[in-house]
């Protein structure tokens, strides 16, 4: 290794390190300081991009996006320098600067090169944003939930008309590869579950991960001035905007909105209705339930399908989150997280049917699960506890941050490579029953939705 | 410090339970904190773990031959330290053994045998591959395929460091980070915290501010995890304590030094830019302070 450096190292002095490093080079890995490889893209293809909220999420799509080829990033925006700086942090090492603005009005008059805008602000933020940049002539990727209400989810999706830009809204896993695989192969291709009748979703947060997020060092709070221009009463609304009304749609709508799309999208149908019991059940000062319980009703091609959705904050009992499509002939259980995914057989489907997925590699069965080697003798019956059901993995691997294919597709489309896996037409008819459900448990009643309603 | 103003919080992650103490009344106001930690510690996980997919350790793991990735700072600067680790180590610290771990367990976590053929294509394999850090910027390339990183020497002391920084930008609470109860960090803004050293026979305790320790034991860890694939060392002690001012060092070191005699153990110490504590519980069960060394 070439470098002559007097930086210190983490726990010991440069020098040394170098001097000893040739052990390293034994363990397979060295230290590198060659140029950066061109990215795929020659300036005059490249996007121009522009961040809106570099939060947590803004943080995690940075992420992504740097992995990118073929973007330029000319500037990141947010109301909170702390987390401007993780943003900037987040593109070290890509060769660019950003600039920083506070405020999306001055970042959209100055940035003429700008020409797609990712927002990952607060759910009340997204449609003032979004609309603002459409009208700008830029293509906007916006996070999930298009907005805390639904007129200004309609707002969003007539800019995009009006505007002829991209509207790609963050619901990540109509990009990923496993589930689209699931929903071309065993839905639609071969309907491995037979009839789908019921859906059942979860999303549970242990209480020790719901609590409020509290800041006490001076130096990082923003003057409530500021804090009120941007629409926050104070810190803690504005770092726990989520259980606050006027800015969010609650843990329903912030949980639920990917996994409620996901039902919709798998079963190619929206909900006729839904009846829905949530509470205050353990923060009793949150203005959003902290606990919701939902069942929609679908009317698909071949019949009626329930599905039940529940999020909690109170609780992980150990399940974490996934989607469940339960159908006559078996279940396809889907998650973002792998571990979560899996395919079971009801025991009385013939095996025929499946033989010539497992044939051709497009199911692998679970080990846990494969048939006993030697099958009974014919007329005895053996006497033991209910044998689990068959089970099967999904052989599609992600092999990429979970954000990154979405955000793929929102680059492809706006090169003319692709179109949209979730356009903000798409998103409203979640947006729509989803924002129901606060609604049903509010009034403690059944809410018809009518195909009409979900019209713009 | 009073025992009846602690408030503790626990949550899994990383396959080991984090644990949080603070020494404040006010449980909301800890409890808040404890939030920030184990969402952080979940961020870190989908970042660090070799198993999640997308993860970059599971993205850098399946890089072909000329192919480079960009991945996040947290991830970066690990392996930075990883690296550092493994030159202060002669190697011992070794975060490239993830090929060897599937001849070991199983998909499930359960202990298998491996035929001697295996451990040798294994080997072959490992010793063929070579990931390159590039160190100005977060990017790694892969010259030859065949390493599988693992980061579970040093992931969960890293995640301490990371969680403190966090923390430490939001409050000035007084608290004990624990990962799994082996590795601690002390936040003691106000006050120190009292942590016993107990071996099977004797045991004592220590203060510890803004610091951390870190413990390794046979037991535990089992030397073929440590020096997985290779001839396995003589063991010199049980157990090992490591006190230092950074988590993922302490770790690591006390890890590796399971596995050294005491010169080498003090040339590893005489290599740092700052001063660590190393206690050892010998093969008979004494507790000896073996060196406090400045470099
Ligand atoms: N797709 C997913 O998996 C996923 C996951 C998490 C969050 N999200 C979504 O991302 C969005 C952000 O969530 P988060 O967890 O990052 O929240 P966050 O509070 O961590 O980040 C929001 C950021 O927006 C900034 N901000 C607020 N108002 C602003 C304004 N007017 N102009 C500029 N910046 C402003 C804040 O300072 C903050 O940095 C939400 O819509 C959320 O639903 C999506």
């Amino acid at each position: 290794m070439e470098r002559e450096s007097n930086v210190d190292g983490f726990f010991m002095n440069r020098r040394d390190f170098l001097k000893k490093s040739s052990v390293l080079g034994a363990a397979g890995l060295t230290l590198g300081t060659g140029v950066p490889k061109a990215k795929a893209a020659g300036p005059n293809d490249q996007i121009g991009v522009a961040v809106i909220g570099t939060g947590a999420q803004g943080t995690v799509l940075l992420n992504s996006l740097k992995n990118i080829p073929g973007l330029k990033f000319h500037a990141l925006c947010d109301i909170w320098e702390y987390n401007l700086k993780k943003g900037m942090s987040a593109l070290r090492g890509t060769g660019t600067r950003p600039n920083i603005y506070e405020n999306f009005e001055e970042m959209l008059e100055k940035e003429k090169d700008v020409d797609a805008v990712i927002v990952a602000t607060p759910d009340f933020w997204h449609a003032p944003h979004t609309v603002a940049c459409l009208q700008a002539g830029k293509h906007v990727y916006c996070e999930k939930m298009m907005s805390n209400t639904l007129d200004g989810a309609k707002s969003m999706v007539k800019a995009a008309r009006e505007s002829g830009k991209l509207l790609q809204i963050g619901h990540q896993r109509r990009s990923n590869p496993r589930y689209r695989f699931v929903l071309d192969k065993f839905i639609k291709e071969t309907p491995l579950a037979g009839r789908i009748v019921n859906v059942n979703g979860q999303w549970n947060r242990s209480l020790s991960k719901s609590q409020d997020i509290t800041i006490r060092k001076a130096s990082l709070l923003i003057p409530k001035e500021k804090l009120q221009q941007y629409g926050f009463q104070d810190m803690r609304q504005f770092l726990n905007w989520r259980w606050f009304k006027g800015l969010s749609g609650g843990p329903i709508s912030d949980l639920g909105a990917h996994q409620i799309d996901v039902f919709n999208w798998f079963l190619d149908a929206v909900p006729t209705s839904v009846t829905a019991s949530g509470g205050r059940d353990y923060f009793k000062d949150r203005e959003h339930f902290d606990n919701v319980m939902s069942i929609f009703e679908y009317d698909t091609p071949e019949g009626t399908a329930r599905a039940f959705y529940q999020v909690l904050t109170t609780t992980s009992a150990g399940g974490g989150y996934f989607e469940r499509f339960m159908g006559t002939e078996g279940c396809i259980k889907i998650s973002e997280n792998p571990s979560f995914t899996k395919i079971y057989r009801e025991p009385e489907v013939d095996m025929e049917k499946w033989k010539p997925i497992l044939g051709k590699g497009l199911l692998r069965q679970d080990k846990a699960t494969a048939p006993a080697a030697a099958a009974p003798s014919a007329g005895t019956i053996d006497v033991r506890e209910s044998a689990p059901l068959a089970a099967y993995d999904i052989p599609v691997v992600l092999n990429k941050p979970a954000h990154q294919p979405h955000l793929e597709n929102f680059f492809e489309a706006i090169r003319g490579d692709a179109s949209l896996n979730c356009d903000g037409e798409h998103a409203y008819r979640d947006e729509f029953a989803i924002h129901h459900v606060n609604k049903s448990a509010e009034q403690n009643e059944r809410v018809v939705l009518k195909p009409e309603d979900y019209e713009i | 410090m009073s025992e009846t103003m602690r408030q503790r919080f626990r949550d899994e992650a990383m396959a080991t339970h984090f644990e949080i103490l603070f020494d404040h009344p006010d449980r909301e106001r800890c409890g808040s904190l404890a939030a920030l930690a184990f969402r952080e510690v979940e961020r870190l996980e989908s970042l660090l773990s070799r198993f999640m997919q997308g993860s970059d350790i599971y993205r850098i793991n399946n890089l072909q031959k000329g192919e480079s990735i960009g991945i996040s700072n947290e991830c970066h600067e690990c392996l930075l330290m990883a690296m550092e680790l493994g030159v202060l180590t002669n190697g011992l610290f070794d975060i490239g053994a993830g090929c060897f771990m599937p001849l070991v367990r199983d998909d499930e976590g359960r202990s298998i045998q491996s035929g001697e053929e295996e451990w040798t294509f294994a080997r072959r394999r490992r010793e063929e591959g070579r990931f390159i850090i590039h160190e100005d910027r977060p990017e790694v390339s892969c010259e030859a395929e065949g390493l599988v990183l693992d980061l579970g020497g040093i992931g969960k002391g890293f995640a301490l460091e990371v969680i403190d920084r966090l923390l430490s930008d939001f409050d000035d609470l007084n608290y004990l980070l624990s990962a799994g109860g082996s590795t601690l960090l002390a936040r003691g803004f106000s006050s120190s915290w009292k942590v016993n050293l107990s071996g099977e026979s004797e045991g004592f305790s220590i203060d510890l501010k803004n610091e951390s320790l870190s413990s390794s034991s046979f037991e535990t860890q089992g030397a073929h995890i440590i020096r997985l694939g290779y001839p396995s060392r003589e063991s010199h002690r049980k157990r090992v304590w490591v006190k230092g001012p950074n988590a993922a060092l302490c770790d690591g070191l006390s890890t590796a030094f399971l596995l050294m005699d005491r010169r080498e153990i003090k040339e590893v110490i005489s290599d740092l830019s700052f001063e660590i504590s190393v206690w050892e519980e010998g093969v008979e069960g004494d507790i000896n302070l073996l060196t406090v060394l400045r470099a």
